[in-house]
């Protein structure tokens, strides 16, 4: 090209920053993958180890232990509608404190939402085990886990809703001479109350998949029948109750998605 | 009734939206109030009932019962008349009118001076999920103790003050629909009956029209006229088109930039010299953007 | 109702009887919940336990935070960290050609249809398990738990994947196509500039949820700060548990906070 038009070319953008940044992402990756010995082709060397594997699970999974798993799958169920509810009923209160368009303490909301991050950050499992040494083996620890974790989460998506709503009708009931609590029933609730519940149903179907592994600790569920057949290395037998549990979850969530999908 | 004393509303951002406001509102009047957008109309009606307080002045009511906020208004014996009909057993002797300036009150007692207040909006702020008896039962709140409008049990005595409401708005067929099901002139229709069960002495209406056709446009303003003229309740309201204020109200105020630059009784001056004042206030030629049109 | 019985209408019925019965359902199966309650009442070690476990966390151990070997805190927070990366990437990666199959948009209805119905079923394998076949595979250790939380993720990242393909502009693509492009260019320069943002951020999305998943694989032994962690509590070292726990937290927000910057400059 001539002269004039090259000098006419505004400058083109750095490309800098961007490499950069790609340069720092790859660096991350394949320090992460050297650290943890993540080798892809040992990986592609064990593959028929899978296929083995799969073989004792599946082929033929233990048919005749079907019964017994039910008993404890109903368990797992139990402690999930447990926990999701005590979880919601404790998260709606904080939810509405935390909220910073409700009640305006600005410490209130930050310290409120602080205490949502920290039960939101230690995993179930963890706070399973915590229960198990307090309560004992059995599904209680296990509810009182899954209804900390559903109280964190129901409790954050909760609040970003109430933060979300019109304002408008706050303000036709503070002008009618309405109490803080007439603004919630009247202005807030009926805002936010189809949210909520699929926040709870949400927090039910993440439920259902933990309950299913606490017991590994003890808390209850058919996790602690999983872990008794891995130990003795039956492996048809996990294999069974690895089916059953995938069918019960995959009714569980289309029921519950189905519900969900009605709601807002 | 209502009497403005050198409000000025300056918001926390810097914006200055009134300056020494003073004005004088008698009960029964249908106050118009115009300007451009921006003029300082909404925070000046919003001053009314508090709900944006005041920089520096007051707002006073005369003649209100220091023991229970009603208020009596400038025709204190009618008044005094009514609630002895609604309740035989009234006694005047412990009545105490004072003048409350209500930029000083807070908590109950602001609440209890607001439920004497309606105010409907532009985008009407009624609640959409609930049904619209239950709309206009909220009306009935600061009447009832907590834990019945909690649980949305109001007495039937409430019940019948909104039946009224609702027929005076023509839409008692809608009683028990949800509210999300009306059309925009149907839910300002029910704002307005929230408004009348609350026994509201003063109503406070924001651009009340300007979401709605023409035609709804001109029902909605019968409305407003009709229960001003018939219940008697102090209209004040924001509007945005020159010919529904010319029609319906009885006095014009013009704002602009937080300052009122214009108050005159609508019978005083012949219609045309109006429209020419208040170009005026506009600081512009009116176009027919500012009229409705005709009927 | 005096003088408006005549005007009202009738209460609707219909409503009243169907939220009855949504409501007796609903009350059944809570209450169904709370009998398999289990409660034994409180181990009468209990009390003795929460002392315990409130004094590892005021006196927690720091010398195993300081212990810089393999056997040390910082390792393993540092392989759980590096197992979370190596999973997520892997998942990352691997979701997008079961995204594409499950995009009504690439590969239409039916064929969408099945994709959606393989990433359900992926994504309804505990991560525990999954970790446990692996191990089976490759060995107990870190590349075990990156499978496993790799092969998981893909469950929500190509749920999410596809619903950011299925809501994309489909203009471009046609445009493409319209001059020629075959679909090796469509992909990479109509599909991929549009999605690549959101990718992005339900990636790291997925990243912080995979750090919490990392930190208890380890219980199986799958790496990671899992297994002292487990064995802290179930021995009752209070200390040990506590020092663990407080890192994992302050760990874990930080990189919270970190990625939620990061999400938040994508979109």
């Amino acid at each position: 090209m001539n002269q004039d038009l090259a000098n006419k070319l505004p400058l083109r953008p750095s490309k800098a920053k961007f490499y950069s940044n790609i340069g720092l992402i790859l660096a991350i990756l394949i320090s992460s993958a050297w650290f943890s010995g993540f080798n892809v082709f040992e990986i592609f060397a064990n593959l028929r180890f899978a296929f083995r594997l799969l073989n004792s699970l599946f082929f033929p999974p233990a048919w005749d232990y079907a019964d017994n798993v039910i008993g404890p799958l109903l368990e797992t169920v139990q402690m999930a509608i447990v926990g999701s509810f005590v979880g919601a009923v404790l998260a709606f209160p904080a939810a509405v404190l935390a909220a910073n368009n409700f009640i305006k303490i600005k410490g209130l909301n930050t310290g409120i939402r602080l205490m949502l991050n920290f039960f939101r950050t230690i995993p179930a499992l963890v706070l399973a085990s915590l229960f198990v040494a307090i309560f004992g083996i059995g599904s209680f620890a296990g509810i009182v886990a899954l209804s900390i974790f559903s109280f964190g989460l129901i409790s954050k998506m909760t609040y970003e809703s109430i933060e979300a709503i019109d304002y408008g009708q706050v303000e036709a009931i503070i002008s009618l001479g309405g109490n803080k609590m007439n603004i919630l029933r009247y202005a807030i609730i009926p805002q936010v109350l189809p949210q909520y519940m699929s926040y709870t149903l949400y927090a039910f179907e993440v439920n259902v998949r933990a309950a299913a592994v606490l017991g590994y600790v003890g808390a209850g569920g058919v996790g602690q029948t999983y872990q008794i057949w891995l130990d003795l290395r039956r492996f048809d037998r996990v294999g069974i109750i690895i089916m059953i549990s995938f069918v019960a979850v995959l009714i569980i969530d289309f029921i519950s998605s189905s519900i969900r999908r009605r709601l807002v | 009734m209502i009497k403005f004393v050198n409000v000025s509303k300056t918001y926390p951002n810097g914006t200055v939206a009134l300056t020494d406001i003073n004005l004088e509102i008698k009960e029964g009047e249908f106050v118009a109030i115009l300007g451009l957008s921006g003029a300082g109309k909404s925070t000046m009606l919003r001053t009314i009932n508090q709900i944006i307080d005041v920089s520096s002045g007051n707002i006073y009511f005369n003649n209100v019962d220091i023991n229970t906020y009603e208020m009596y208004g400038d025709d204190v014996e009618r008044e005094i008349k009514r609630q002895k009909e609604l309740n035989p057993e009234f006694d005047e002797t412990k009545l105490d009118l004072q003048e409350i300036d209500i930029t000083k009150i807070k908590g109950k007692n602001l609440r209890k001076m607001r439920s004497n207040i309606g105010m409907i909006f532009q985008n009407f702020n009624i609640i959409k999920r609930m049904s619209v008896i239950q709309n206009v039962l909220s009306g009935r709140i600061s009447y009832n103790p907590t834990w019945r409008t909690v649980l949305g049990i109001f007495p039937k005595k409430d019940k019948e003050i909104a039946y009224e409401a609702l027929n005076k708005v023509d839409i008692l067929e809608k009683t028990y629909h949800r509210a999300s099901d009306l059309s925009g002139g149907q839910m300002q229709r029910v704002a307005i009956a929230r408004s009348l069960a609350q026994n509201a002495k003063i109503l406070l209406a924001d651009e009340p029209v300007a979401s709605l056709d023409p035609i709804t446009t001109f029902e909605v303003m019968k409305f407003l006229k009709k229960i001003n003229v018939e219940d008697g309740i102090t209209t004040i309201a924001n509007l945005h088109h020159v010919d529904l204020a010319l029609e319906y109200a009885t006095r014009i105020v013009g704002v602009r930039d937080g300052k009122i630059v214009y108050d005159i009784q609508i019978k005083d001056k012949p219609e045309k010299q109006i429209i020419r004042d208040l170009e005026q206030v506009y600081g512009r030629p009116l176009s027919h953007d500012d009229f409705v049109g005709d009927e | 109702m005096s003088i408006y019985a005549k005007a009202i209408p009738d209460k609707p019925k219909s409503n009243a009887v169907r939220r009855i019965l949504i409501f007796v359902i609903v009350f059944s199966l809570i209450s169904w919940g709370f009998t398999g309650l289990g409660w034994n009442g409180i181990m009468p070690s209990a009390t003795g336990t929460i002392i315990g476990m409130w004094n590892g966390i005021i006196h927690p151990d720091v010398d195993y935070l300081t212990n810089w070997t393999v056997d040390g805190l910082p390792y393993a927070v540092v392989e759980t960290i590096a197992i979370a990366i190596s999973g997520t990437f892997v998942s990352g990666v691997l979701a997008i050609p079961f995204a594409l199959l499950a995009s009504q948009n690439i590969v239409g209805q039916k064929v969408s249809k099945i994709g959606k119905f393989i990433i359900t079923m992926i994504r309804t394998f505990p991560e525990l398990i999954l970790a446990l076949i692996f191990i089976g595979i490759v060995g107990p250790g870190a590349p075990a738990g990156i499978l496993a939380l790799g092969v998981h993720s893909i469950g929500m990242l190509g749920k999410l994947y596809s619903e950011s393909i299925e809501s994309m502009d489909i203009g471009v693509k046609e445009a493409l196509e319209s001059c020629g492009g075959n679909n090796m260019e469509v992909l990479f320069r109509a599909v991929i500039p549009q999605v690549a943002p959101e990718f992005l951020s339900y990636t790291l999305f997925r990243f912080e949820i995979n750090m919490r998943a990392a930190a208890t694989l380890g219980l199986v032994g799958a790496g990671g700060i899992g297994a002292p962690l487990i064995f802290a509590i179930r021995g009752r070292f209070w200390e040990r548990a506590g020092i663990i726990v407080i890192v994992l937290i302050i760990t874990v927000t930080i990189i919270d906070f970190i990625s939620g910057r990061i999400r938040k400059k994508l979109v």
